[in-house]
């Protein structure tokens, strides 16, 4: 699956939200999808297990959309 | 000046802008306290505390209060280890009788009591797992242990998810796995589906720990608390509690298996390193336990105005949101709206609620937070709703028919305490960002203290 659509899918099924699809890649995690920080942490943690990954805490404030998630795991992905 | 001084300055210059504009709504200066309070020269209806079955002002609590004091003193004079007193280990054996467990602890405090299990009991080699809305006394206890034990594993699950719990609990990296929730939730005013969660929580063979500070005294057939409603009372390995809710006094309490609190008693820091709870408000707890055992017409009655407000706010056509039991939230949705509502209920209708906005609940959920007691009048309560409904009117939350099944007569009875059309000429029109950004030490991100950032001001997660 492509990366974007398995942070959507993560994105869904931590937030309880119906369709994942429908997660823009750009709407932000909070402020559009309701998410709050303890979500994003949750969130944070299941890209970490997922991808073999420890991402800094450093990242965290601007991983706030899909497509900056996605950002974030390929670079570490690439260090890694 | 030194930077401690300079640190203040944005902050307190927010705080100035709320009260220029007279919408600061803390540190009232209350002359008494109860359903009915003075403030200067002014009384107001107060729908602010958590005094849920008004036994702070019973006669009986007050009583036993003065004879513990005149009997102890008014301190111990060290912390538990050096001053128990009989009272502290007859109420602790009460209380764990109540309960069904074991053995109890009294803290001074809930909030100690919360951050002295998770902070004795997690380590590095356990994953904790949390409601995304939990109370700050939980997620200090958390960010203690994290620091202690930067293995330890932090999981979050969407607010009552139980798909979320066994989600989490299947992917813990930790096998000794601890999940931490609320009974009654003091925002949105839900409860935990405790039930469902014991039966996932045995799955995983995960310990279940709740908080239910608001839900205790007040809840379930006998007033033991969301676990009693649910059924589920004997399943609760870790049940915390508090006095400054429904058992009108201050202190807190954890009960639990003898092992796990004589362990707690020895190793909790906030237990060890804190002055022991005076015996005034030992004997003030036990008092309170006396009335909530025996007399079950008090939490009755909480239902009862609870329900009777409640239907009010649904006739009117406000949005309770997920509340169910005495925290009855009226969601407004808009911030300016909901911070003008509550200065317009404050200095025009005589009513006190406090505004809740981002980020101490999500962008759009904006709400006043309204808790009835038990020692609420029907007048109070009526004159409120009647308050509510001319505001919403005023406001456009409500259609301008909006009104209650109630005769025209006790409407009118109700309404005659109302002052606001002063409300309406005080000048009283807020700057929405301007009081967005001051509302922001209602709550903050968690994740920056998880991160260790320094703190950027005040902070009360949730409810208090
Ligand atoms: C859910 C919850 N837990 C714990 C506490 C802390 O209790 P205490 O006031 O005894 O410190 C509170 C409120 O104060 C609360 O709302």
């Amino acid at each position: 699956m492509e990366l974007t659509s398995t942070i959507q899918s993560m994105i869904a099924e931590i937030g309880e939200l119906d369709h994942p699809e429908k997660i823009g890649l750009d709407q932000h995690l909070i402020e559009d999808l309701g998410l709050d920080s303890m979500l994003l942490l949750e969130l944070l943690s299941s890209l970490e297990q997922t991808y073999s990954i420890s991402i800094p805490e450093t990242e965290y404030p601007n991983m706030t959309t899909v497509n900056a998630c996605a950002e974030v795991v390929r670079r570490y992905q690439a260090a890694a | 000046m030194s930077w401690l001084h300079d640190k203040t300055t944005d902050f307190l210059a927010l705080v100035q802008q709320a009260k220029d504009k007279q919408a600061f709504p803390f540190f009232r200066q209350f002359e008494n306290i109860g359903p009915r309070v003075k403030v200067g020269r002014g009384s107001y209806i107060n729908f602010t505390s958590n005094d849920y079955l008004g036994l702070s002002q019973h006669p009986s609590l007050i009583r036993r209060s003065i004879a513990g004091t005149a009997r102890f003193g008014t301190s111990l004079g060290s912390s538990r280890l050096q001053a128990t007193s009989v009272r502290h280990e007859a109420l602790e054996r009460r209380l764990a009788q109540w309960l069904g467990q074991e053995a109890c602890a009294v803290f001074t405090t809930g909030y100690q009591a919360l951050v002295g299990v998770l902070s004795s009991f997690l380590d590095g080699e356990t994953t904790v797992v949390l409601d995304n809305l939990s109370h700050a006394s939980i997620l200090d206890g958390i960010f203690l242990a994290k620091g202690n034990h930067p293995e330890l594993e932090v999981r979050f699950i969407k607010h009552n998810s139980v798909r979320g719990l066994r989600r989490v609990l299947g992917s813990a990296k930790h096998k000794k796995k601890l999940v931490v929730v609320e009974g009654l939730y003091s925002v949105d005013g839900d409860m935990a589906p405790l039930d469902e969660m014991v039966a996932v929580c045995r799955e995983f063979d995960a310990p279940l720990m709740v908080d239910d500070a608001h839900g205790l005294g007040t809840l379930g057939p006998t007033g033991r608390g969301v676990g009693e409603l649910k059924g589920v009372l004997g399943d609760i390995d870790i049940l915390v509690g508090t006095f400054s809710k429904s058992f009108g006094a201050v202190g807190g309490f954890v009960c639990a298996d003898r092992v796990l609190i004589d362990y707690l008693k020895l190793q909790a820091r906030s237990f060890v390193y804190s002055a022991s709870l005076p015996v005034g408000q030992v004997e003030a707890a036990m008092a309170a336990l006396d009335i909530i055992e025996r007399d079950h017409s008090y939490f009755r009655r909480l239902e009862d105005n609870a329900a009777f407000f409640r239907a009010g706010l649904r006739e009117l056509g406000f949005d309770s949101g997920q509340g169910q039991a005495h925290v009855t939230p009226i969601m407004l949705g808009d911030e300016e709206k909901t911070l003008t509502f509550g200065a317009y209920l404050f200095h025009g209708a005589g009513v006190i609620m406090l505004p809740f906005v981002y980020p101490a609940v999500p962008k759009g959920a904006a709400r006043l937070r309204c808790n009835v007691t038990a020692a609420h009048s029907r007048a109070d309560m009526g004159y409120a709703l009647e308050a509510l409904a001319k505001i919403g009117k005023m406001l456009e939350v409500l259609p301008p028919t909006a009104s209650t099944s109630t005769s025209d007569l006790q409407r009118a009875l109700w309404l005659a305490r109302t002052k606001l059309d002063g409300a309406r000429n005080a000048g009283l029109g807020y700057v929405a960002h301007e009081l967005g950004q001051a509302g922001q030490w209602v709550g903050r991100w968690a994740k920056e203290r998880l991160d260790g950032a320094p703190p950027a001001g005040g902070d009360a997660e949730g409810g208090v």
